[in-house]
């Protein structure tokens, strides 16, 4: 019994992560847009178009490698729309991010359907999960810290670089000013619209990363709304981490960790109707959010184009 | 310094001309760039199309003739156009008032439910009665829900945005919990709700096609929202409270009195929309009782612009892109989603263009600052 209860402890904990990463990918991508001031509510179209083009890409060129390549692309174009959109043109951030969404999905179920339509399936080549000597045969730890594939440590070391950059380096210090304050920023030499412009394409490439995540580590296949919500989740990870890129790291394990038991609950049928399982994620996201809202303030300049005077 | 200077109104080159003209014909101009924004991602859809390896004309020619080609294409169309009326008033009395509800999809859901529990459950009513309390029930069920969005933003300032996105996903299972079990129509063995009562139905306007009763309720129902939100004192109030929370305090506004009008007209609205697809076309709750019309809502009031001439006649239009991609599907082939793609894009085309009206009006007030 006891061993079982471990055992289910260390399956519920390695898959927790596997859970929390594509999360914590997309939640970054919201975290360095909102740092420049532009909010990037198209996260879940970025994600769900990552996911389809890593996939495409990994069984049509035969590398989980070019997937990934794929993915950046198309995650890094549609950032790109998105900040032509809000930082040129000054348009409604909000909309265009919803109309990226409507058209991710309407694409990526499209295409999926002209594969899919061919009969034959397609599954695509995954990135394995990588054995690194001594860690990963430590009892416990070694199972939950050290059995994933790359894109996990990439993840968590972007997490690293991410707050060194804003908290150690000039040009992060200035993406805060960018964010806060552009007319100052300005003023100071900072060249506002290409902080945000590099700011939104980075955004878009980590959506789509997380997205590629799920077809490229997980589940080798591509399903219709394979993301269903977990953009947003991404973003309200952002405001419960309070614009910090470890707590967001912290937010997106709180979620994964939930997504993870609500799934282990589900096959241990207990009789709790699966239907009540699914909701909690999301039910989670806005009691989190609820709890902090007040206490996290959002960069001043949030949402607001930049018009140099 | 003054002789380099271009005022945007003295008109002595092209660009300067066309501001001027353009200016003056702001109706028109928006009516252009919305044909022009169809037209755009009509063709990236031919693209799609031909991908697919299919005809993009002939494809379209199907689009064509499944909406509006026969009496039963042009009845289904209109009564495609009823949600997505509904939902695209629900999204824009939230944006005038200031705040983004992006939650029709679930408002919809419960509140359907709503006209579900009176309409198949409560026996022995006229049909009249019958028919206005279940109304009545959608519009508690999805004022409810939106609320309680409502609830977290006006109290704790959570984001709504979020917050009504995640109620989609909530209510989605909740009601799939709910055919699966305590509201399964006993009789079958499919995943159904069963059928609401006769007296609760809504009588069908067309013969011969599926075209209900609802439509007269959604027309009516756009008239008195436009009436309530620019001839009435509350409406005026929301308006501000839209263009300029600021201002609106100032002027002593009881912001969250207002916010919370605002947000039971809103989650009503939607919830009005569920229950009239449940009593006039679907009769029982099923999955994907709707298939995304709370989402084509929002671009159905992007594209009218949040009039009412303009959600009405974009509403239609989604209607006939709606309808004509299923006869596309039937007829050619084309996979159904061609229709987010193009819808998504009319979004972003439509939205992206406020950069020139944005820019005609700066030319009205006399040249940007």
């Amino acid at each position: 019994m006891e061993a079982f209860l471990m055992g289910t402890v260390v399956t519920w904990l390695a898959m927790s992560i596997r859970m929390s990463i594509p999360l914590l990918f997309t939640g970054l991508g919201g975290l360095v847009s909102q740092k420049a001031g532009i909010y990037n509510f198209g996260l879940e179209g970025m994600m769900l178009c990552g996911a389809f083009f890593a996939y495409y890409g990994s069984f049509r060129l035969g590398s989980p490698w070019l997937g990934l390549l794929m993915a950046i692309i198309v995650g890094a174009l549609l950032g790109l729309l998105l900040g032509f959109t809000s930082i040129t043109l000054r348009v409604s951030q909000l909309v265009i991010g919803l109309g990226i969404g409507i058209f991710g999905l309407g694409l990526t179920s499209y295409l999926y359907r002209l594969l899919d339509q061919t009969g034959t399936e397609h599954v695509a080549t995954l990135f394995p999960s990588i054995h690194i000597p001594f860690l990963s045969d430590i009892p416990f730890v070694g199972e939950v810290l050290f059995s994933h594939n790359f894109l996990v440590y990439v993840c968590i070391g972007l997490v690293f670089l991410i707050s060194w950059f804003f908290n150690r380096t000039t040009q992060g210090l200035n993406f805060k000013a960018v964010g806060e304050n552009p007319q100052v920023a300005d003023t100071a030499g900072v060249n506002v619209i290409r902080y945000r412009y590099f700011a939104i394409i980075v955004s878009g490439a980590l959506a789509s990363l997380g997205g590629a995540f799920l077809t490229l580590t997980q589940t080798a296949r591509f399903m219709e709304n394979i993301t269903a919500g977990r953009g947003w989740i991404a973003l309200a990870a952002v405001i419960l981490g309070k614009y910090n890129p470890w707590g967001v790291l912290m937010a997106c394990f709180l979620f994964g960790a939930a997504d993870a038991a609500q799934m282990q609950i589900q096959v241990m049928s207990l009789g709790i109707p699966y239907q009540f399982l699914l909701m909690t994620p999301y039910i989670l996201a806005m009691l989190a959010m609820a709890g902090v809202v007040g206490k996290v303030r959002s960069p001043a300049a949030m949402g607001k184009p930049y018009v140099k005077h | 310094m003054s002789e380099i200077t271009l005022t945007p109104n003295t008109g002595n080159n092209l660009k300067d001309r066309f501001f001027q003209f353009a200016s003056k014909h702001m109706g028109f101009i928006s009516v252009l760039i919305s044909v022009l924004a169809i037209l755009l991602a009509l063709l990236i859809g031919a693209i799609l199309i031909a991908i697919a390896g299919i005809n993009p004309w002939e494809a379209y020619g199907y689009l064509l003739k499944g909406s509006f080609g026969s009496r039963y294409g042009f009845g289904e169309t209109l009564t495609r156009f009823i949600p997505l009326l509904f939902a695209s008033l629900s999204f824009a009395i939230a944006h005038k008032s200031g705040f983004f509800n992006v939650g029709a999809e679930g408002q919809i859901y419960i509140g359907a439910i709503g006209a579900l529990l009176v309409g198949a459950y409560v026996t022995n009513l006229p049909p009249i009665l019958h028919i206005t309390l279940s109304l009545l029930a959608g519009i508690v069920f999805g004022a409810l829900w939106a609320g309680i969005a409502g609830v977290l933003k006006i109290f704790l300032g959570s984001n709504e945005l979020i917050n009504t996105m995640m109620l989609n996903y909530v209510a989605i299972f909740l009601v799939e919990y709910l055919i699966h079990g305590p509201l399964k129509d006993p009789q079958l063995f499919i995943y159904q709700s069963s059928p609401i009562l006769d007296s609760a139905k809504l009588p069908i306007i067309l013969p011969k096609t599926p075209l209900h009763a609802g439509l007269i309720i959604a027309l009516v129902v756009t008239v008195l929202i436009f009436y309530l939100l620019y001839r009435t004192p509350i409406g005026y109030q929301m308006r501000t409270v839209g263009a300029n929370l600021r201002a609106a305090k100032y002027a002593g506004i009881n912001i969250v009195g207002v916010t919370l009008v605002a947000l039971i007209t809103t989650g009503g609205l939607a919830g009005l929309g569920g229950a009239v697809e449940l009593m006039g076309a679907q009769f029982r709750m099923v999955a994907g009782f709707s298939p995304g019309y709370g989402y084509d809502g929002i671009g159905v009031a992007v594209m009218g612009r949040y009039n009412p001439v303009g959600i009405v006649l974009a509403a239609i239009l989604f209607a006939i892109i709606r309808v004509g991609t299923g006869a596309m599907q039937r007829g050619a082939g084309v996979p159904f989603p061609l229709l987010s793609v193009i819808q998504g894009l009319i979004i972003i085309f439509v939205i992206a263009s406020g950069y020139l009206t944005n820019k005609l009006t700066e030319t009205t007030v006399g040249g940007r600052a």
